[in-house]
């Protein structure tokens, strides 16, 4: 073994080079990998290729967008890396060799040209020095791949930092029905921090935003916002996942002409195509769209003249209204109505939620905190609190409640340790201070 | 050697020949081809009007195209793509009749001959050199790649006017020549290096996009002939988003107004009658004459983003003194789309004064989201307003223009798939009858349907091509210079 390595060596370090850049693909730039992908959409036609060279750098584009799409397949993209890098690394050293620099003790050098290659061509300046940025294209990451577990362990480990961060987060735990109960374990960005559609976003934002729509049922916003997604692409190019979703919305919409000029689109893709193809032969069989998007079609309203609503509560009640299996549009009402600080929507909206089946064993320790906190600022007695609450948050809110009666700077530290910090009113005071910041 | 000489002819003889049909089956159908150019009237001049079959399974066309009074073409491959030279032949041979066009389809080994159809070649020639025109992707907040283009209509170049990836991708909009005319127009750019410019036989001013005293950006332009005045609408736009149904957009405007900029003088007319408190005044646009202005008029309404739907414009008339520069009298409204609970929007007067071509559609301003959005005519000299039934479709026909000779229009239409806009023309004859209109056509129109996902916006003919140095003018717009003006409020 030992000959062998010897005899060999210059071989394994190729080897273990290409390695070790298939595991740092794989594991930890798989984020990254995902961002490339979806930022790129090569297609196999003629007009592609002609259209990409007609402008000076359009052969790097193609090649680009080429290598790009196999990102779509984790471990494939992190192999294709790796033995490009290895190739690289190879015609460098014969490169080396040519020019008389072929010593073996200079075989290391070899590997300079590519590492710095890979650091600086795959790995993008704002990721590399903006944490945001990294932190909004891992949780784009984990949201496009359903990853809702892992969404959660991810904020439990270190509270997301930016808008984006705390909106998947906030999503993942609502679809696995966790939200209502752990929002405030974490610092929450307000209503935008729960459902966003200004375009005051990060551009890669919308790809999330869009999904969340999606899920809730507002198709209509779901396609805007994939729209605005694949507009925003640097250097104007398309997007895979724009194109799919926008496909998809058009389908569920019924508007088949629009779907197949999305579907015609993909099926000259690698991925998207097979998909795309298949969508190509059903379009129009409303036996297949319902077996596929029946769900979600039934979730939409049915308001056809309603614009956009400044209060989301308005339209989040259109949703529960239209169909009341809809547990998730429930939980995000509640939860909208708890980060606009709307008491009274909290209680009727519990209300409803009870009367739709939801919440019937105990309301959401969220609401519970919400509503017993806002009932003791006017009401002395907590012996006729309007809901059942929990012997672990009426202690913690009775605490918090006391502190908060007796307080006289709310800007004290003391509020941002436990309990406060995990709690529904850390949040209010969190709104006030602003409040009192900003007022002259 | 020989041999395989001759097996590699035998191969590309194979590959490379077409099958023609024999004994197809005839029906008696129309074809179904794309661009639907079953009947229409074109005039001499145009390019081919290339199309392809609907049915996907189709994989092989064979199209003969016999002139009525001489002539004949005939194609076979995967979509009809007529020689350039020998169609301008067959056409200018056959002014004033038809052409006879008989489709054979391939599916699966069998060929079908269905129902020949006629293409109608006009008496009355197009006069214009092109189209000008926006290209842009049909979106809503985010556009990325946008340009103003302009398109030889005698062949299919295209070429670009002004590309907004050369201004740090800021919207460009609303270009608009002079009675056509490429030495005279106007556009905005909105964004950090915003402006509106006005270029004069080359002279080129770069205005400020908009003023506080304005209430509002300068929006949809209009040059009065003699070139000493153009209108603009001031508007203070907002848009919003359907949750459900296939109106994805809906745009208003919470104020608008008419002023008058001279670009001689740098002057802009702001005059109450056309920026009145509680009424939206829009789309202002000169008789052929210089003597009137027509424009559409609405009431304002409170708390827009809900009572969109009770904004109903008319269009109206007003008198101008060309010579003073000032508007006389008092409005007189010429249209009456309220009273029948519509609103009619982009008046355009044809060069000849005949007629006032406009958008009806249920409400609003912006009838490019509105499906139910037609064009209709209204006769200047009878009163008489109709649809233009041969021309509409089930979905939204919005922007439009007429050509200098006032026989042929263009406009803009969402027909072919509800979203992406595409040009289409209509011939318009002396006493207003108006075709079936064709669209715009392309090289390889399947191609074409596939790969773009751009719309077409506020064309307008073209006398000839602009010619203006792109450089120069990106070097204008993106300098902090910007011509000022002289605000007169009578």
């Amino acid at each position: 073994m030992k000959d062998l390595f010897c005899k060999r060596w210059k071989a394994v370090l190729s080897v273990i080079f290409g390695i070790v850049i298939f595991m740092i693909c794989r594991f930890l730039l798989c984020a990254l990998m995902n961002y490339h992908e979806q930022s790129h959409l090569f297609r196999w036609t003629g007009f592609y290729l002609r259209d990409q060279l007609s402008s000076w750098d359009g052969f790097r584009e193609y090649l680009v967008s080429f290598i790009t799409q196999f990102f779509y397949v984790e471990w494939l993209g992190a192999l294709l890396i790796a033995l490009l890098a290895v190739g690289i690394q190879q015609v460098v050293w014969r490169l080396m060799h040519l020019l008389g620099l072929g010593r073996s003790w200079l075989y290391p050098i070899s590997f300079v040209p590519v590492a710095l290659m890979f650091y600086y061509g795959l790995i993008p300046q704002h990721y590399r020095d903006n944490a945001d940025f990294r932190e909004i294209v891992e949780y784009d990451y984990l949201m496009r791949t359903h990853q809702w577990q892992a969404i959660a362990e991810k904020s439990a480990q270190a509270y997301p930092q930016s808008e984006h961060g705390i909106r998947v987060t906030n999503h993942a735990l609502a679809i696995q029905g966790r939200l209502l109960d752990e929002m405030f374990f974490y610092q929450q960005t307000g209503p935008k921090g729960l459902l966003a559609d200004d375009q005051q976003q990060e551009p890669l934002t919308y790809y999330a935003l869009s999904d969340i729509y999606m899920h809730l049922g507002f198709i209509n916003e779901s396609e805007r916002l994939a729209f605005n997604a694949k507009q925003s692409l640097p250097n104007h190019h398309k997007s895979g996942r724009a194109f799919f979703r926008l496909a998809e919305t058009n389908i569920i919409n019924g508007n088949y002409t629009i779907a197949m000029k999305y579907l015609n689109y993909l099926r000259s893709t690698l991925y998207y195509g097979s998909w795309a193809r298949n969508w190509l032969e059903k379009l129009g069989d409303e036996t297949y769209t319902e077996q596929q998007y029946g769900n979600v079609r039934r979730r939409r309203t049915t308001q056809v003249n309603h614009l956009i609503a400044p209060d989301k509560s308005i339209m989040l009640t259109e949703l529960v209204q239209q169909d009341s299996t809809n547990r998730l549009a429930m939980d995000y009402l509640l939860a909208y109505d708890l980060l606009t600080l709307k008491y009274e929507r909290v209680l009727e909206h519990l209300q409803w939620g009870e009367q739709l089946g939801y919440y019937t064993q105990i309301a959401p320790r969220a609401v519970q905190e919400c509503i017993m906190g806002s009932w003791l600022l006017f009401h002395p007695d907590a012996t006729e609190l309007p809901i059942p609450i929990s012997k672990d948050v009426y202690e913690t809110t009775g605490t918090i409640m006391k502190a908060i009666a007796m307080a006289r700077d709310f800007n004290d530290p003391s509020f941002n340790e436990p309990p406060f910090s995990q709690s529904y009113w850390h949040y209010r005071i969190m709104v006030l201070r602003q409040k009192l910041s900003t007022t002259p | 050697m020989k041999q395989i000489i001759y097996l590699l002819l035998g191969i590309i003889c194979l590959v490379g020949c077409n099958s023609y049909p024999e004994q197809p089956i005839e029906s008696d159908k129309l074809p179904d081809i794309v661009p639907d150019y079953v009947g229409v009237e074109i005039p001499d001049g145009i390019a081919p009007l290339n199309f392809y079959m609907a049915d996907d399974s189709v994989d092989l066309l064979d199209v003969t195209m016999v002139g009525a009074k001489g002539g004949e073409l005939h194609v076979n491959g995967s979509y009809a793509d007529f020689d350039m030279e020998e169609w301008h032949e067959l056409t200018r041979q056959n002014i004033g009749d038809s052409l006879v066009v008989t489709v054979c389809a391939r599916r699966d080994g069998i060929w079908t001959q269905y129902r020949s159809f006629p293409i109608y070649v006009s008496n009355d020639s197009l006069g214009e050199w092109g189209v000008t025109y926006r290209l842009i992707p049909p979106g809503y907040e985010a556009w990325g790649q946008m340009g103003i283009y302009q398109r030889d209509l005698a062949s299919f170049e295209q070429s670009v006017i002004v590309d907004n990836r050369q201004m740090d991708g800021q919207c460009v909009n609303c270009h608009t020549p002079n009675r056509t005319d490429p030495q005279q127009f106007t556009f905005h750019v909105r964004g950090p290096h915003g402006a509106t410019v006005v270029s004069i036989n080359g002279q080129t001013d770069i205005l400020e996009p908009q003023n506080q005293s304005l209430g509002g950006g300068m929006v949809y332009p209009y040059w009065h002939l003699s070139g000493r005045y153009i209108a603009y609408s001031t508007n203070n736009t907002h848009q919003n988003f359907h949750q459900r149904s296939n109106r994805r957009v809906e745009v208003y405007d919470e104020s608008s107004d008419i002023i008058l900029y001279a670009p001689d003088k740098h002057e802009i007319l702001l005059d109450s009658i056309l920026a009145s408190k509680d009424g939206l005044e829009n789309y202002p646009v000169f008789s052929p004459n210089g003597k009137t202005l027509y424009y559409c008029a609405a009431q304002r309404v409170d708390s827009i983003w809900k009572n969109y739907q009770q904004v109903k414009y008319n269009i109206c008339r007003i008198d101008f003194d060309p010579q003073e520069g000032r508007f006389v009298g008092t409005p007189d409204t010429i249209v009456h789309a309220r009273q029948a609970g519509k609103s009619a929007n982009m008046p355009r007067v044809s060069y000849d004064g005949r007629f006032l071509l406009y958008t009806v559609c249920d409400y609003g301003c912006f009838p490019v989201w509105h499906p139910e959005a037609d064009l209709w005519i209204t006769d200047l000299q009878s009163g008489e307003a109709y649809p233009l039934t041969e021309a509409n479709s089930h979905d939204a026909e919005s922007f439009h223009n007429w050509s200098l000779n006032s026989r042929w229009i263009v406009f803009t239409s969402r027909r072919d798939d509800g979203l992406y806009t595409n040009l289409y023309f209509a011939h318009v004859s002396v006493d207003g009858k108006v075709s079936k209109a064709f669209r715009l056509p392309q090289r390889n129109p399947k191609e074409f349907d596939e790969e773009t996902v751009c719309s077409f916006n506020t064309p307008d003919f073209a006398s000839g091509p602009v010619t203006i140095s792109r450089q120069q003018l990106y070097q204008k717009i993106m300098s902090s210079d910007r011509q000022g003006h002289t605000l007169i409020k009578p």
